[in-house]
């Protein structure tokens, strides 16, 4: 007799992998170990029961591997499903599907091996943690700091002032804050302090009464009072005229203010968070920003850096772009080649994150669906290579380290230098994986 | 097609697709017990009463204790949850007397005397039927005890059916 069928149980036992057959009614007649230390379910436990009422997967009524394959005659491989363990808790799994045949070539069972991808799920859901902070993108030391310092104060009702160049996201960053707050389910209103003049930003901040002013034909309540127990944003709030800085510093020591054309005094508790993309100090010399509105602005500052600053974070701002244009473009396009990549890692983006933005809009609509895009399609200030140098050379002479070769780190740091999960992390072959360990020494 | 390609089918109820399968495997092997028992409760899922009918027959003048001893959970049979859906579902009596044929048949899944009592119904609405004579005088001697008798225990009243094994 054949080794293999002397040692069939052994063998199969040995395999790191779950597997498990069945016979032509679906019942199961093999179980290894590794199934069981998956599952949970002992080996005398299961046989001679349906698969469907042992494993409770969603695909055993809408596709069952098994089935795939009877009717394909093609195997399956790395197919995605869901398994119920013995205490109930959902494994994801990866399957291969294989049907057993006859002598006279009729299926008489099937066979099905599958890998646990619980722990893979855990670290790709921890690094998709730490890539986003309530939709902020962003996986970099600087911005990494940024989160901690929201959830530190998620608590507080403390006022803060977010400064940053244009672009660069700071409604988002008050986004995540108020996301990340105890107000999350309060009111949360806006207002970009500089595009009002004096009397109108009056009346919108803290409203008028019926005949105040000329056009004041009714009551009205100002973004204060719609606030309430909730979150005021001030945008470009260094913006905001003198005379309307004094009146909003009182609201934030005192909480109360009057209506326009009213002399009741109203109170209020709603937590401002401010931001500018001035620069400070100079305002504050030139007297344009009041000193005594910014400190009481400047509770907790939070300063968000220019994307040249965060270089590391582009390729998943490039992802996450990319994936939002595929969804309003329906078309399909997830990558870049590298030469374009290159090109934008080393662009100065004084845009910031906006600009990548509009940068990858006009490529995406510019590149046919599944394709990557390339470096032709680049506006051409991007494309201008001795502007980039140049302004690289000027601004970022700490840029000796790839931010790819930085990215591969973060990951097999992960991973724990598990060279396999890494590919699958990155989404590349071992083989792939293995040149660019050995192209940046990491080998 | 083949027969496990069917089994699946039957086993994610999906008679629709079930039914042809088991139709031509039935041709392939017509002595098939295991094949027609499905294929039969397939045909009163898919309005196929006529053909149900005469296979229904043709199985239980064959051996009439491969669907009496049919087990809810060992044979995943689906008969108690479809039982159940039928007598409670919206129909009124008169209509309901439209659907003796069918719950005759799916009743002897789960209890042979249930089965007898709807097929009396139906033989009394169509007493010329001839295939509903045949199965009413074969379900009488069988309960009678003029037909061989082995071990029905494991046969549920589809009343108790609470839906938990499927």
């Amino acid at each position: 007799m054949p080794l293999d069928t002397v040692y069939k149980s052994e063998i199969l036992d040995s395999l790191g992998e779950g597997l498990f057959t069945v016979d032509k009614n679906f019942k199961i007649n093999f179980f290894n170990k590794a199934a069981e230390k998956i599952t949970g379910y002992n080996r005398d436990d299961v046989i001679g029961k349906y698969c469907k009422h042992v494993f409770k997967s969603e695909l055993c009524f809408s596709d069952c591997p098994i089935a795939l394959v009877l009717k394909s005659t093609k195997n399956l491989y790395d197919f995605e499903s869901k398994i119920v363990s013995r205490t109930g808790e959902k494994i994801p799994i990866k399957l291969n599907s294989a049907v057993l045949y006859s002598e006279a070539q009729e299926p008489v069972g099937g066979v099905i091996s599958f890998r646990d991808l619980s722990e893979l799920e855990k670290i790709k859901s921890k690094i998709t943690k730490e890539k986003q902070f309530h939709g902020v993108i962003g996986h970099g030391k600087k911005m990494r700091e940024i989160f901690e310092l929201i959830r530190e104060v998620s608590d507080s009702s403390a006022t803060i002032l977010i400064h940053g160049e244009s672009g660069t996201g700071k409604e988002m960053i008050a986004n995540a804050i108020v996301k990340a707050s105890a107000r999350a389910n309060q009111s949360f209103l806006k207002i970009n302090c500089a595009v009002f003049p004096e009397n109108l930003l009056g009346s919108e901040l803290f409203g008028h009464v019926k005949g105040a002013f000329t056009d004041a034909v009714k009551d009205r309540p100002g973004r204060f009072e719609l606030a309430d127990k909730g979150t005021l944003f001030l945008d470009e709030v260094a913006e905001m005229p003198l005379q309307m800085q004094i009146q909003l510093l009182r609201v934030l020591q005192e909480g109360t203010f009057e209506r326009i054309g009213e002399s009741k005094t109203r109170k209020v508790d709603v937590r401002v968070i401010a931001a500018t993309n001035i620069d400070i100090d100079k305002a504050l010399k030139n007297g344009t920003f009041r000193e005594d509105l910014y400190y009481r602005l400047n509770v907790i500052p939070i300063h968000v850096p220019p994307l040249r600053e965060r270089v590391e974070d582009i390729p998943l701002l490039i992802e996450h772009f990319l994936a939002k244009f595929s969804i309003i473009y329906k078309k399909h396009i997830t990558e870049l080649d590298d030469e374009t990549m290159e090109k934008m890692l080393a662009y100065y983006w004084g845009g910031n994150v906006r600009e990548l933005e509009n940068v990858l809009e006009f490529m995406f609509v510019r590149t046919s669906a599944g394709q990557k895009l390339t470096a032709e399609k680049l506006p051409r200030q991007i494309c201008d290579c001795k502007e980039i140098v140049t302004r690289k050379a000027e601004t970022q002479p700490e840029y000796d380290v790839l931010p790819e070769k930085r990215e591969l780190i973060r990951i097999l740091e992960e991973v724990h230098w598990n060279k396999s999960k890494a590919a699958e992390l990155i989404g590349v072959g071992r083989t792939t994986l293995w040149r660019k360990l050995k192209k940046y020494g990491l080998d | 097609m083949s027969e496990m390609l069917g089994n699946q089918y039957f086993m994610a109820r999906k008679y629709e697709l079930a039914e042809p399968v088991l139709e031509s495997c039935l041709r392939k092997y017509p002595d098939n017990k295991s094949i027609k028992k499905k294929l039969i409760v397939c045909y009163t899922q898919t309005g196929k009463i006529e053909q149900a009918l005469p296979t229904f027959l043709s199985l239980i003048k064959d051996d009439i204790e491969f669907i009496i001893n049919t087990d809810p959970i060992d044979d995943d049979c689906p008969c108690p949850e479809l039982i159940y859906d039928l007598e409670n579902s919206d129909n009124s009596k008169d209509e309901l007397m439209f659907e003796y044929e069918k719950l005759g048949i799916l009743w002897l899944y789960c209890d042979v005397n249930k089965s007898f009592f709807y097929f009396k119904k139906a033989v009394s609405l169509m007493p010329d039927k001839t295939v509903l004579k045949s199965i009413h005088v074969i379900l009488k001697n069988y309960i009678d005890g003029t037909s061989p008798k082995k071990n029905i225990s494991k046969s549920i009243s589809a009343t108790q059916y609470n839906g938990h094994y499927f």
